[in-house]
């Protein structure tokens, strides 16, 4: 008897093996008792193991969403205030950028034409402001140097005089400035009340992302 | 609500369905994970492991026995489970006493509706058994613990275990052969009562 004999058998305990096969097996094993011993071998073994008690389980195996990492969905509405914030956003910066540099642009030649230019004294570069505060003190002491000298004189000598001098260029300057700002609101490119409605979009937008899914959550956890 | 349905449902991410199959298929997951594995706590992971597996890949079911579908995560978490006891040192089966003795009836075993001679034959009839299917390769075992413990047709094993027929039909033969020589070991601890205990027909 050999392997493919205990398969047999084993299949046949189980009623998997064909009519033909069945009837084949049953003939050998009237004449053949080793046959026999093998089927009933087996079926002591088969009866054994259905005799095992089936266990309950210890506890319940019932799955929470934590277990499965599940995700309360996220609410229909949420990708238009994504959409939106985002958008809101880029607008925000771009529009923010925009009058940044429409202003500087505005500003820079300013100070040139209205400090160094009319001074019309020599070496006037109009590289900026910082330079031109010095030019302003030189420029009458090109013109007028019997005038300008004692002048210079006196501001080095005399700190009253100076601070004086300090003071009435520093009006002269705010006037300037006032005079080069004023032009240079007129340049924005976009309104205060567009670049605040967009900060509106952006706020509420935030608040949106932020609060919905957590409502959803909150209703997603209760059911 | 009928199995398909709760199937569709679990498909579609409904926990709650999924967990009306949990209820109703757990007892029979978790013996199969207790017989292959040998150990309570451990088949108790290994069935929450399964369930949890089974869940995420609920997807992948594409009809067909679910019990065996079941069984077939439940399999897979098991070897995982023997994987690991491999690369780690394994704990023994039985619980200890106070004095680290192996208890020889422990309570987890015990069946309230024997009487205590009956509960000593059983408890050492399950002992040999579960030794003797310990001592079968992996594969043979879950072969014939869906086969002759859980009581699954030869399809539906091969569908559980991915296996041929003709394999499954292999595979039980040894592991009953095997069952059989193991078992000639332990013939005094086997009460005669329970031999071919209601094994009359094929």
């Amino acid at each position: 008897m050999n392997f493919r004999d205990i398969e047999l058998l084993s299949a046949y305990l189980d009623g998997q093996v064909s009519p033909s096969d069945s009837a084949r097996l049953e003939a050998r094993l009237k004449s053949d008792p080793e046959m026999g011993l093998a089927l009933q071998s087996l079926r002591e073994s088969r009866g054994l193991l259905r005799q095992l008690p089936h266990r309950r389980a210890p506890r319940n195996f019932t799955l929470t969403r934590a277990m499965v990492g599940l995700k309360p969905p996220l609410p229909r509405v949420y990708p238009v205030f994504r959409f939106a914030t985002a958008l809101a956003a880029i607008l925000f910066v771009f529009s923010f950028t925009t009058n940044q540099v429409s202003q500087l642009a505005a500003s820079a030649p300013v100070p040139a034409f209205g400090l160094g230019g009319s001074g019309g004294g020599g070496g006037g570069d109009g590289s900026g402001f910082a330079t031109e505060v010095p030019m302003l003190e030189m420029a009458p002491a090109a013109t007028e140097p019997a005038v300008a000298a004692p002048t210079m004189e006196a501001a080095v000598l005399d700190p009253a005089a100076d601070s004086n001098r300090v003071a009435t260029e520093e009006s002269t300057a705010q006037k300037n400035g006032d005079e080069a700002t004023l032009p240079t609101r007129a340049h924005f490119m976009f309104s205060s009340a567009w670049l605040m409605g967009l900060a509106l979009v952006i706020v509420i937008g935030v608040a949106g992302m932020f609060l919905l899914p957590t409502l959803a959550a909150r209703k997603w956890r209760a059911k | 609500m009928d199995e398909p349905a709760l199937i569709t449902s679990a498909q579609r991410g409904d926990l709650d369905a999924f967990n009306t199959l949990v209820l109703n298929y757990q007892n029979m997951v978790f013996n199969t994970a207790l017989r292959i594995l040998g150990d309570e706590d451990q088949a108790a992971d290994a069935s929450q492991e399964a369930f949890i597996s089974a869940f995420r890949a609920i997807a992948s079911y594409r009809g067909g026995s679910f019990k065996a579908w079941l069984l077939r995560t439940v399999t897979n978490a098991c070897y995982d489970e023997l994987r690991r006891q491999k690369r780690r040192p394994t704990t023994p089966l039985e619980p200890e006493t106070a004095d680290g003795e192996e208890m020889d009836s422990p309570r987890w075993m015990a069946d309230s509706s024997m009487t205590p001679e009956q509960k000593i034959d059983a408890d050492e009839l399950e002992h040999a058994l579960q030794h003797c299917l310990a001592a079968l390769p992996p594969e043979f075992r879950a072969v014939v613990v869906m086969a002759d413990i859980e009581g699954l047709d030869y399809s539906e094993v091969a569908s559980a275990a991915r296996i041929p027929l003709g394999t499954v039909k292999s595979r039980l033969a040894r592991a009953r052969l095997r069952l059989r020589e193991c078992l000639q070991n332990f013939t005094e601890l086997l009460p005669a009562a329970f031999r071919l205990q209601g094994e009359t027909q094929p």
